[in-house]
């Protein structure tokens, strides 16, 4: 092939790739929009307010609330911790390489298993019962194994001469991990944290099996109170084929979308000043 | 991973250390626990499952309807139900995602790589069951324009749906995986008189291609845990089929529909539930690995890597 | 054997070794990285470690301030005495050990944050109370990054030049008061001009610190040390006064080595 013939080839080569990508994003894009028209049309033909509060929107929006925060409240502590545990601590041992990619590897396994585990120990196993404290419970052990993985992730890409400059300086294990390793990692750890925590939110499989409750006409006031949330709340109005429901269901999404951009505002903007912080 | 631990192995004597170096044990201690916590129990009920259904018939026989009145206990119909909604899902997605995912990383500019990683990080975080309304409010309806003959529960609107779910998945990682190769080497390769067509497609992609397979991978293992999109879309049959057009059933449809709050413990239906849920963390729990080794032979940072 | 003794007897004419290893093995895993290294420094002098890439420079220093054991897999030999004591007695504290025995890096991290913050942090560690400000300027002095306005402590540690967080990253260390300063490789990757600047600023330091530095620009070494140590292969080959070393040294592999003649 002569030079002015391959440079044409490439020519076209290019111009394929770059119709190929708009192609592309723009399917990505049309789903995404297609995605929130649906909701939004649905949505705004919802019977009326009144008919969404008593049928159980906000009994459902307090339950996600409550499960947000038991879940964060367990589930970030204790996995940012063993994380820090496994990647600074740990010796690196068969058994404890073992345990680490035993616990990162649960993050693969689905939310639905969870609940399968979740009804056998808390339900009925502690005797909790269908209640916002189970659902609590087994959406923290499900997101556990997230934040491990992610969190390792992180403080695993803090370059190994940090610890040794700070090392270097006379700096004790703990006071290295505190005030470099930690702060260096702590963007890259609230963005796997959020990316878990609102995962967890949005999870309906787990809470249907150890049994939310269909239809709650009382807002949850204690983590005692019987299991409702918006996903499963949203999943038994779709379920339902009679008119006006799927409009309640459509209320019901966008009530969650909402809480769970609410929420990733609020980590997102402490990401951003951890990030400030940082540099 | 690091281990500060001195050779002499000396444990440190201040209170704090000690205090801090506790605590953090005991988080581990804790997610350990948590983690042995929901092996054993699925566990133990498959394991008394089996003392009922012989292993044999549970990888043999050809239905799963535990309660029926001559139950089935073979897994396979449930297996390939999965295996079409993930198979199905991949082969939807993976065509736009890695051409986004090359177009994103090598072509886009910066506008237009902002948009679309907004849109693809909102793709990714919306949950399942809103999927699911979409899948069936919305996909199927669509769908039944072009087939009329299609059933109201359809494996076809599944598949495109949770291809939609695990798009991001394939973009991020395989972008990830792309980002990881060195500059240098394209800009080598071009200073040498490659065009850049020519170095991305012939450098950077085979170069990143085990990371772009793990991408695959770990969206395929979300694709096989999916529940609330298979459950809405796609049905509950008992039978297998293998036309995109009708209903599919799949491990966790079956697990979301089996109302297992209302099962009785120690029932055989019981029982099942925990076998297939065993089967499933047997699955994905492998899938993931394997699809994270894979992602973290790109990365020299990533856990595994080369840090000494 | 000649070299191990010819070096101890050398250095040892007439100074008080504030350092020694004796018989110092140092494996990581299955590599040996040195083998039987004895070698004393005497307190106030300048020792430079020279040698090839890999022989060991980097794991002598490193072994100084206890910097190896918190490699996985490492283990170690031999002793190494400090002021009089066992290094690796229970009763030294890793950390009051390291910061007695300052080492700067050569893959000198910045930490994130402002040059106080940098220069703080080491302080902040040893739980110091007092004027942490003080104690920075001093340092800072010394090193030659100091300007009237205190400016260069709000400074992003990130936004200095290659030379100037060279400096800043040997001030961390000089903050902390060290009895002795360990710097690994002080001028690699450093332009030439720069690299001349830090290299006066380590001989300005000579005259208040026991330095004991690694370099594979064995010219750096004429110019600076009283002593050099000739490491291969995780062997000291040689070790004496560096006029010495240069001008007729004893081991056919030194000379080899500093004439840069293929062997």
């Amino acid at each position: 092939m002569s030079a002015p013939a391959r440079s044409r080839e490439n020519h076209r080569v290019r111009r394929w790739l770059r119709a190929l990508g708009g192609v592309a994003a723009g399917i990505t894009l049309a789903a995404l929009g297609m995605l929130a028209v649906v909701l939004l049309l649905n949505a705004g033909r919802s019977p009326d307010a009144g008919i969404s509060a008593s049928s159980g929107l906000v009994s459902a929006l307090a339950g996600t609330l409550w499960l947000a925060l038991l879940t964060a409240v367990i589930a970030v502590p204790v996995g940012v911790g063993a994380a820090v545990y496994l990647e600074e601590y740990a010796p690196r041992t068969r058994a404890w390489r073992f345990l680490a990619s035993v616990l990162t590897n649960l993050a693969g396994v689905p939310p639905v298993v969870y609940g399968i585990a979740g009804l056998a120990l808390f339900v009925r196993g502690m005797g909790l019962g269908p209640s916002i404290l189970a659902g609590g419970l087994t959406l923290a052990v499900l997101t556990v194994p997230r934040v491990v993985a992610s969190s390792r992730r992180a403080l695993a890409s803090v370059p190994e001469s940090l610890r040794w400059n700070a090392l270097g300086l006379g700096a004790t294990r703990w006071q290295v991990v505190r005030d470099q390793v930690l702060r260096a990692a702590a963007p890259d750890i609230v963005r796997g944290c959020s990316a878990a925590l609102l995962r967890a939110v949005g999870a309906a499989a787990p809470l249907l099996i150890i049994g939310a409750a269909g239809f709650t006409t009382f807002a949850p006031a204690s983590p005692g109170d019987p299991l409702t949330a918006l996903p499963t709340q949203t999943f038994a109005w779709t379920a339902r084929p009679q008119a006006g429901f799927p409009a309640l269901a459509a209320g019901a999404s966008v009530t969650l979308l909402f809480v769970m951009a609410l929420i990733g505002l609020v980590l997102w903007d402490l990401r951003r000043r951890h990030g400030e912080a940082r540099r | 991973m690091t281990a500060f631990r001195s050779s002499a192995g000396a444990p440190p004597t201040d209170p704090r250390e000690r205090l801090m170096g506790g605590l953090l044990l005991g988080c581990t201690a804790l997610a350990a626990a948590a983690a042995a916590a929901v092996i054993g129990a699925l566990g133990l009920e498959t394991v008394r499952f089996f003392a009922d259904v012989p292993l044999s018939q549970f990888l043999a026989d050809l239905a799963w309807t535990p309660s029926a009145e001559e139950p089935g206990f073979g897994i396979l119909p449930l297996l390939a139900g999965t295996a079409q909604i993930a198979g199905g899902a991949t082969v939807m997605a993976l065509p736009v995602a890695l051409v986004l995912a090359v177009f994103l990383e090598f072509y886009a500019g910066k506008r237009t790589a902002s948009v679309m990683n907004a849109a693809v990080a909102a793709l990714g975080s919306v949950p399942a069951v809103v999927y699911g309304y979409f899948a069936l409010n919305f996909v199927t309806p669509a769908l039944k324009g072009v087939w009329p003959g299609l059933e109201a529960f359809n494996g076809i609107s599944a598949c495109l749906v949770v291809g939609l779910m695990i798009l991001p998945t394939i973009v991020v990682l395989s972008r990830e995986a792309l980002g990881a190769v060195p500059r240098s080497i394209l800009r080598q390769a071009v200073a040498l008189g490659a065009t850049r067509e020519r170095a991305v497609l012939r450098l950077a992609l085979p170069a990143a291609w085990l990371g772009v397979l793990g991408s695959v991978v770990l969206a395929m293992t979300r694709a096989v845990g999916e529940t609330m999109i298979v459950t809405l879309a796609a049905g509950n049959p008992t039978g297998v089929s293998w036309n995109p057009l009708e209903g599919v059933r799949t491990l966790t449809s079956f697990l979301a529909q089996a109302s297992m709050g209302d099962l009785a413990p120690g029932s055989i239906e019981y029982g099942a539930c925990f076998a297939v849920a065993a089967v499933l963390l047997l699955l994905t729990f492998g899938m993931h690995a394997l699809g994270r080794a894979l992602v973290s032979r790109g990365h020299p940072d990533g856990p595994g890597g080369s840090r000494s | 054997m000649s070299a191990r003794d010819e070096g101890t007897r050398t250095a040892g004419d007439g100074a008080v070794p504030v350092l020694s290893a004796e018989g110092l093995t140092v494996r990581f895993g299955e590599k040996t990285a040195l083998s039987d290294v004895s070698i004393e420094i005497p307190r106030g002098s300048t020792v430079s470690i020279i040698g090839p890439a890999g022989s060991g420079k980097t794991t002598l220093l490193r072994s100084f301030n206890r910097m190896n054991e918190v490699i996985p897999g490492s283990s170690q030999a031999g002793t190494i005495r400090f002021a009089g004591g066992d290094l690796h007695s229970a009763a030294m504290d890793p950390a009051e050990v390291r910061r007695r025995i300052g080492m700067v890096f050569e893959d000198a991290a910045l930490f994130p944050g402002s040059v106080f913050d940098n220069l703080a942090f080491g302080l902040q560690a040893r739980g110091e109370e007092g004027d942490l400000h003080g104690i920075a300027e001093v340092a800072l002095q010394a090193v030659g990054l100091w300007s009237e306005d205190a400016e260069i402590l709000e400074a992003r540690a990130s936004d200095l030049s290659a030379e100037e967080r060279r400096r800043m990253c040997i001030a961390r260390t000089l903050a902390l008061e060290p009895d002795v300063l360990l710097v690994d490789e002080p001028t690699s990757t450093l332009d030439p001009a720069a690299a001349a600047r830090v290299e006066s600023l380590i001989h300005a330091l000579r005259d208040d610190y026991t330095i004991v530095f690694a370099t594979c620009d064995h010219t750096q070494a004429g110019r600076l040390s009283d002593l050099t140590a000739y490491l291969d292969s995780g062997r000291l080959l040689e070790y004496g006064p560096t006029q010495t070393l240069f001008t007729n040294p004893r081991n056919p592999r030194t000379e080899f080595y500093l004439t840069g003649r293929l062997q």
